[in-house]
């Protein structure tokens, strides 16, 4: 042991080396490089997670925004449509009332035309009663009965009435 | 390629490799003495009551240059890492040196270690960095060569003759005197640690040690049975008598490998130091170039190793025993 140079002294010495060693290594180096490693595992692997996150988003706003523009067109459509559809009301509608209107003015024109043309009548006849009551006289020299020439005048009224429409 | 190493740097060096060649043919006084071995590692100086040799004085330079390179390593490694921003985790230099290093070595133990890597790890990476500087740091220059200059201890041995503070190859002709040889031989200051069989033999008392505790850890007192199985006498006295020889057998494999751990590193470390100071006492120059390589490689090898060696105890030790598992 003596010419190995084995030594109870040196020997515990350097177990206590060893131990001390281990100890200011393993603060000093292996924990804050390992803490770092973790730490940028960490980051790595989180900002990957980020990444997968972002583009699933991306996508999914790709998505909503193509429904979005589907839907807007359809609705553009059917506003479109909607208003043609309305306008087409409108115009039947306004032709219809037109129609109303003129088949209306025309009714009271033709009714005030046939108004007009019985009053005129009417007058013609009480005219030619009177006339022909005047004639009458004339060419009897008397007067007539006015009740008698009455009945007369309105017998042959009656007559032309009849034979005249 | 060869204009390219005909820098002026590089043939002044060639120049002065010449001169020192012509320089030793002239005057042998630089001539390397024959190589003292001395398997103990030498005392150099004493604090108070307690001996320091070079071996545990290098020890402590290891350490001294390990936490050295630790705090450069983590200087900027910011505080409140949860904090900062993404740039400051960006590794420059040695950092990224040391982290590539310690990842490696990291995942390796949670390869082999599993659940157990955060108790394994400051362990065997410990080993590997304590054991790959004490290799290294013998093979520069000044270790075991720089030193005092001191009577050998044994009257039977006989030193060389010192000019000035220089050891000539002169074999001592003076008389041995007062219990020392004759003449000079250098005590190095610096001795790698690992050529030292206290440091490799307390490296692998640690590592065994720390085996058992892990075992025990890991399996509760039940860790002991395959030291003494008595579980066979269920199955007749014949099957209790081989369990017992088997506890024995792994009682002993057990010593036997805090020596195998301690011898290993020792006799490759030495043999690779002495093996070069050999060459250099041959061949002085140049000659020893490639060993000095494949003591690099060596020195490496054998710290890788004790790592994965006490690694793979320490795992197999929180396993159950073979016939635990039956």
């Amino acid at each position: 042991m003596e010419k190995l140079g084995i030594n109870l002294g040196f020997f515990i010495s350097q177990l206590v080396n060893f131990t001390l060693l281990t100890a200011l290594l393993t603060f000093l180096l292996y924990k804050p490089i390992l803490r770092m490693l973790n730490e940028r595992k960490d980051r790595v692997a989180r900002s990957l997670a980020d990444v997968d996150a972002a583009r699933e988003a991306a996508a999914r706003a790709q998505q909503d925004y193509d429904k979005k523009i589907v839907e807007a067109q359809r609705a553009a459509q059917e506003i479109i449509a909607k208003a043609s559809q309305a306008s087409e009301e409108v115009a039947v509608e306004i032709r219809a009332e037109a129609q109303r209107e003129a088949e209306s003015i025309r009714r009271k024109a033709r009714e005030e035309a046939a108004q007009e043309r019985a009053h005129l009548l009417a007058e013609v006849q009480s005219q030619i009663a009177s006339l022909s009551m005047m004639a009458t006289e004339r060419v009897l020299g008397q007067a007539v009965d006015a009740n008698t020439q009455r009945r007369l005048v309105e017998q042959f009224l009656a007559e032309i009435g009849d034979g005249k429409p | 390629m060869l204009k390219k190493l005909a820098t002026p740097r590089n043939l002044a060096i060639l120049l002065l490799v010449v001169a020192l060649f012509v320089f030793n043919a002239l005057f042998p006084v630089l001539k390397v003495p024959s190589p003292v071995v001395s398997l103990a590692a030498e005392p150099i100086f004493h604090i108070g009551g307690f001996t320091v040799t070079n071996a545990v004085f290098t020890a402590w330079l290891v350490m001294i240059l390990l936490v050295v390179i630790a705090i450069a390593a983590t200087r900027r490694i910011p505080r409140n890492l949860a904090e900062v921003s993404n740039q400051d985790l960006a590794p420059t230099g040695l950092q990224n040196f040391m982290e590539m290093v310690i990842e490696y070595v990291y995942n390796l133990a949670k390869g082999i270690g599993g659940n157990w890597t955060a108790r394994f790890f400051p362990i065997v990476m410990t080993i590997f960095l304590f054991v790959l500087f004490s290799n290294w740091l013998g093979l520069l220059p000044g270790f075991g060569s720089i030193g005092i200059l001191e009577r050998p201890h044994d009257p039977a041995m006989v030193g060389f003759e010192a000019q000035g503070a220089i050891l000539t190859s002169a074999k001592a002709t003076g008389p041995a005197e007062g219990g020392h040889g004759a003449g000079y031989i250098v005590v190095p200051f610096f001795r790698a640690p690992s050529t030292d069989l206290n440091f490799t033999l307390a490296l692998g008392l640690a590592s065994i040690a720390l085996v058992q505790y892990f075992g025990v850890k890991a399996l509760g007192p039940g860790y002991f049975k395959k030291f003494f199985d008595l579980s066979g006498f269920k199955q007749g006295a014949f099957m209790g008598g081989i369990g017992i020889f088997v506890g024995i057998l792994e009682l002993i494999s057990e010593f036997a490998r805090i020596l195998s751990f301690g011898f290993r590193l020792f006799g490759n470390i030495f043999a690779g130091e002495v093996l070069l100071s050999v060459m250099a006492f041959l061949i002085p120059y140049i000659a020893s170039l490639p060993f000095y390589g494949l003591e690099v490689f060596v020195g490496f090898i054998q710290a890788a190793v004790f790592m994965m060696l006490a690694l793979v105890f320490f795992a197999t030790a929180t396993v159950g025993h073979g016939t635990e598992q039956h």
